[in-house]
């Protein structure tokens, strides 16, 4: 019987859609306007947002024309004052029913196309765009009135600088480029629409300064984003993984940030950004290792503060990979490295603790993860609240019940601190942190070694868009390292890093 | 292809090459603070360990200690006697000294067991080999520290830090007891710790230096002698020196030492073999009970002449006591001319130290006061 409910409930569905099976390829424009409005009122059935309308010219009521767009994503303002007025109050004769006239000298539309083409048409109106049919007319105009809702202008949430500016991007594209071109005024600024996702059919700006772009890479970027073959393209995370490169990586292979400072400084330094209509990250490519460890906010402050910032983030990187790994080297394999204090400390710690101190290490780690992972999840208020249960009262009472050494809380709490300072590695660093500690469990300091020694190969060869993430030491240029784990001030970065760009020359030598 | 193989090969055969590769969580040991050694009867030793009690300490109480003992034919023989008490695994990563009781370093020597401790990998080659003067080494383990609850903690801090609280004392390093050993034209000098009733507690006290003939105790040194010893060894680090100044107005000097230093030179004449010391000693003028309130150079040089007289008088006297008293050539002289003339050490090597005591040594001082210290 139940089976029986369910057939019935498919063939139900079925019945309902099967119109849309039909592709446009099945649909012709007709010089017949309403046909052409059934025809449009079929493509878009069981979308009720299409909104059609009939207007009538008042000196000339035989005159007449339909409007159609979707609801909501239109400027209605554009819509009443720029269409629908000048339309019913023009003196129109019979003679001037046709299209150049009505486009040319009626409607004021800052952007129009006469098409005869369904797909055109179809995306227009999917986009924002207002079509007007006419009678006796094949011909449709294509009026932009694009004017939907979007995210007013805020500081990215997760890119907060104390300096600088605030503004980051929103989700919609050309508010985007507007920001990016508002920083950037001249003609050397190129932006490329594209349109990937077979279904979505999203809209994807490439964006790079022409004067000092590294052709290879934009070459490479542009192939790259043709061969995407996807049904849909929701964030800019889709192209990174579809498009990064051959093989796995724990490592970003692009950079995503949500600030236009950060994306104009990278196209600027030669760099390409692939902006995605509906996401408001952009990322840049080719994308070098350093990068992880930079903050727009680096090039606003005092040189030597940032460089300072920076060199800690990249202890920080490798704090919070090895400390596990080497607490567990000395406890477990190399006692005579802990000086006699200290030793005799750990030694009572773990007098009480019933896990040895290599499995204690892999749980509280996983906790930690555990509680990592809720806080992001959980909305405001209650995700810092449950990382104060965590912190506090299961660290706490794990050491006074003698579950965990207290030691080892110091530890986890060392390693979960230093891993908040590069979030751009999260993935690299969790794979590494259980890769390094599992052969450290293993053989001890070796094992430690020679998980080190694999990071460092996997970090080395790193590519990005055919540049190698880690410049070779035998190709890099007294003028690449200056903005590099240090930042020089502004006086001395004369060049732009040559490896990106042909064009090096950034400011007069004596300027 | 062969050549990737060979690598490969080689990166793994690493592997097996290192040691320590065992996991051993850390509560797993009884850690051991200090090893006294005796003599239970002829043939067996007595081993006393002062090991850290971990199931006692806690924070209210600080790090408590338990003795255990065992006995065995042999140092090892008795370390593995040991394991049944203790039930775990032995550390002596942590181990700070090795007490020998002074009768069995005077009738069977120590090379016997410093044997098995420069051999065996657990033991550091940085402990610190000492004499008790005490019936039994054990005695000076149950004494009670002062400021640290662990004693050998304690004597170790009373040894490493004596240079800066003026006790004039040499640490001897286990290796350097093995290199002493086996060394040509030196002798070993070993600190001494005696118990005394301090507020009704027995505590550790350090009581001069020990020395050795060959492997066997001879003698001991006092607190006094060690200090215008250790001059004659340039490892004075620093201290103070008193006198008290000639004449009618006598008055009580002291200079510490900023920085000392001696210079060993020989002579051959003939036959005999003719040594000078010359020491040179910097220092400050830090007491001196004068009415007079400025310091002129003339008087500071004055009073350099006479420290250095003083000093040279006090050398002197413990160098020639050690010389009577038939010592073994503890300061290290042959062993100069074993650097530098191999051939005439050959020569002397074999009478060195029957002839030692009658060895013509001759010692120049040289005081420098750089600072009288003196606000006017």
């Amino acid at each position: 019987m139940f089976g029986f409910n369910k057939k019935k409930n498919k063939v139900e569905i079925d019945s309902r859609i099967s119109g849309l099976n039909r592709s446009l390829s099945d649909y012709k424009l007709s010089n017949k306007i309403e046909e052409n409005i059934k025809m449009m009122k079929e493509i878009f059935k069981d979308n009720d947002n299409l909104k059609i309308r009939k207007v009538i010219n008042s000196s000339n009521p035989k005159f007449f024309c339909y409007i159609a767009f979707f609801n909501g994503m239109v400027d209605s303002k554009i819509i009443n004052d720029s269409i629908i007025k000048p339309f019913t109050i023009s003196n129109l004769t019979d003679k001037d029913n046709n299209i150049t006239k009505i486009s040319n000298q009626v409607i004021y539309i800052n952007e129009l196309k006469e098409s005869e083409d369904l797909g055109k048409m179809v995306e227009g109106i999917a986009s924002g765009d207002t079509l007007m049919f006419l009678d006796n007319e094949k011909k449709v105009l294509i009026l932009n009135t694009k004017g939907f809702e979007h995210r007013a202008i805020s500081e990215p949430e997760s890119e907060k600088i104390l300096v600088g500016p605030r503004e980051g991007f929103t989700e919609s594209l050309i508010v985007n480029t507007v920001m990016i071109q508002r920083k950037i005024r001249t003609n050397q600024l190129k932006i490329k629409y594209m349109g990937i996702g077979r279904t979505t059919n999203t809209h994807v700006a490439v964006c790079y300064i022409e004067s000092v772009v590294n052709r290879d890479v934009l070459n490479e970027l542009l192939t790259r984003l043709e061969g995407i073959d996807i049904d849909a393209i929701l964030d800019n995370n889709y192209i990174a993984e579809l498009i990064g490169g051959k093989g796995y990586s724990p490592f970003k292979r692009m950079r995503s940030t949500e600030r236009p400072d950060a994306v104009v400084g990278k196209l600027l330094e030669g760099r390409v950004a692939v902006l995605i209509d509906g996401s408001p990250v952009v990322v840049t490519v080719p994308h070098l290792f350093i990068e992880n460890f930079q903050s727009p906010e680096d090039y606003y402050v005092n040189a030597d503060y940032a460089s300072i910032s920076r060199i800690i983030r990249i202890i920080g990187y490798f704090i919070t990979i090895c400390t596990p790994s080497l607490y567990i080297a000395i406890e477990a394999f190399h006692h005579e490295m802990i000086p006699t204090p200290l030793f005799i400390n750990i030694a009572m710690e773990r007098q009480s603790a019933p896990l040895p101190a290599g499995l204690e290490m892999f749980v509280m780690l996983f906790v930690f993860e555990l509680l990592k992972e809720t806080g992001i999840r959980m909305p405001g208020n209650i995700g810092d609240a449950l990382s104060i249960v965590g912190a506090l009262v299961i660290g706490q009472a794990a050491v006074e019940a003698e579950l965990v050494a207290a030691s080892m809380i110091i530890v986890i709490g060392i390693t979960g601190i230093a891993g908040l300072l590069t979030p751009k590695l999260d993935s690299s660093v969790l794979l590494y942190r259980f890769l390094i500690l599992f052969f450290t469990i293993l053989i001890g300091f070796l094992g430690f070694i020679i998980g080190l020694s694999i990071l460092v190969i996997n970090i080395l060869n790193q590519e990005s868009f055919g540049v190698l993430q880690v410049e070779r030491i035998d190709s890099i240029k007294p003028q690449d390292i200056k903005d590099k784990f240090i930042r020089r001030g502004w006086k001395n970065m004369i060049n732009r890093p040559g490896y990106l760009t042909n064009n090096e020359i950034r400011k007069k030598e004596n300027g | 292809m062969k050549k990737k193989i060979l690598i490969i090969l080689v990166i793994i055969s690493t592997l097996f090459l290192t040691g320590c590769w065992n996991y051993v969580g850390i509560d797993e040991f009884t850690i051991v603070a200090g090893i006294a050694i005796d003599k239970k009867d002829e043939e067996n030793y007595l081993l006393t360990f002062e090991i850290i009690d971990l199931s006692n300490s806690n924070k209210e109480t600080g790090v408590v200690t338990k003795l255990i003992q065992s006995t065995g034919k042999t140092i090892f023989d008795a370390i593995w006697d040991a394991r049944a008490t203790a039930s775990n695994k032995l550390y002596f990563g942590d181990a700070m000294i090795i007490i020998i009781n002074n009768e069995v370093a005077r009738n069977d020597g120590i090379s016997d067991f410093m044997n098995f401790f420069i051999r065996d990998g657990e033991i550091r080659e940085t402990t610190i080999v000492l004499i008790s003067k005490e019936e039994s080494a054990a005695e000076l383990l149950k004494t009670k520290g002062v400021t640290q609850n662990i004693i050998s903690f304690k004597i170790m801090d009373i040894i490493s830090d004596s240079k800066a609280i003026n006790l004039y004392i040499k640490g001897i390093e286990l290796y350097n007891v093995i290199n002493i050993l086996k060394g040509q034209g030196v002798e070993l000098v070993l600190p001494v710790f005696k118990k005394v009733i301090s507020n009704e507690n027995e505590v550790v006290r350090l009581d001069g230096m020990a020395t050795f003939k060959d492997d066997k105790l001879d003698g001991f040194l006092s607190f006094e002698e060690v200090k215008y010893f250790l001059f004659g060894i340039d490892e004075i680090g620093s201290g103070i020196l008193t006198f008290s100044t000639e004449g009618e107005d006598n008055h009580n000097v002291t200079i510490e030492i900023k920085k000392s230093n001696t210079k060993i030179d020989y002579v051959k004449e003939d036959t005999k073999i003719k040594y000078t010391l010359k020491i040179e000693v910097e220092g400050f003028l830090s007491e001196f009970n004068h009415q007079e309130k400025l310091l002129n150079s003339k008087k500071i040089e004055e009073l350099e002449k006479i420290a250095a007289k003083n000093l040279k008088s006090r050398i002197e006297k413990v160098i020639s006591d050690i010389q009577k008293e038939g010592s073994y050539d503890i300061l290290r002289l042959g062993n100069l001319i074993y650097r530098k003339d191999p051939k005439l050490w050959n020569e002397l090597k074999k009478d060195w130290n029957n002839n030692f005591s009658t060895l013509d040594i001759k010692i120049d001082c040289k005081v420098d006061i750089k600072n009288t210290a003196f606000f006017r």
